[in-house]
């Protein structure tokens, strides 16, 4: 079994997230979700801090979000899926009230890149953020 | 995708494009790790011509961008449906019911 969320368990995730939002569920482009899955998964950085389980949580709701391959409830979906690899890993971060709205807004709009994404999910973790030079005082959820 | 450890596969035309590498280039597939990430690693040419000189010179090998979502997309729709490691898991439903308890609320206000 692999931690990693796998393309079936995001599509029940997604008709359970839509049931949740009386939304309609479903892929919309299948392609495009295994495209996401794979390229998440498929690190050439193979020993990088930039592999590692948080940066690939971020990369997964970053990714979601942005190519949207479900029908819809497609940001909700991408926060559940990193959340849930976050929890196989043991993490078990819970965003505070307007936090995951901030961050799906950002990733819209272009100010939340995996990164800093990232850095919010070590810091909620209770880890240490990477140094990363495009996400020095750009994290969110560590704002007094 | 999944092969045994440390056995090269040749990557089929489309996705060796989307890749970033020449057709027919030879990968190792690793993974996946604790992480759950699988790592394609190139295999050496083993006819490659030697360095010239210019090319001898030190400098960091500079790693190619990966392929866009778009690109690795492109590839999946023209090879046929591929197995991204979708076997079923245990328990997922009680995984699924805890993670909507836990941030349901959450994951109300992303979509408002």
């Amino acid at each position: 079994m692999s931690v990693f969320p796998t393309e079936s368990e995001l599509l029940r995730l997604n008709g359970r997230v839509a049931d949740l939002l009386v939304k309609p569920s479903g892929v919309k482009d299948r392609q495009m979700l295994r495209a996401i899955l794979l390229g998440v998964r498929i690190s050439r950085s193979a020993n990088g801090p930039r592999a590692d389980v948080f940066y690939r949580s971020a990369s997964l709701v970053h990714q979601m979000v942005q190519l949207e391959p479900f029908v819809a409830a497609n940001s909700a979906t991408a926060i559940g899926a990193a959340l849930l690899y976050l929890s196989r890993h043991g993490f078990q971060v819970a965003f505070t009230r307007g936090q995951a709205a901030e961050l799906v807004a950002g990733v819209r709009d272009g100010s939340m890149d995996p990164d800093v994404i990232s850095d919010l999910f070590r810091t909620m973790a209770g880890k240490v953020p990477a140094p990363s030079p495009s996400s020095t005082q750009r994290a969110i959820g560590t704002r007094a | 995708m999944r092969t045994g450890a440390g056995i090269a596969i040749p990557l089929p035309d489309d996705v060796a494009k989307a890749l970033g590498l020449r057709a027919g280039k030879k990968v190792r597939v690793e993974g996946p790790d604790a992480e759950g990430a699988i790592r394609v690693i190139p295999e050496p040419d083993v006819a490659a011509a030697p360095p010239s000189p210019a090319e001898r010179a030190p400098s960091a090998p500079s790693e190619p961008e990966p392929p866009s979502p778009k690109d690795v997309a492109r590839a999946l729709s023209k090879t046929g449906p591929a197995s991204v490691n979708d076997e079923e898991t245990g328990g997922f439903t009680e995984e699924l019911e805890n993670l909507v308890a836990r941030h349901g609320d959450s994951l109300r206000e992303v979509e408002t």
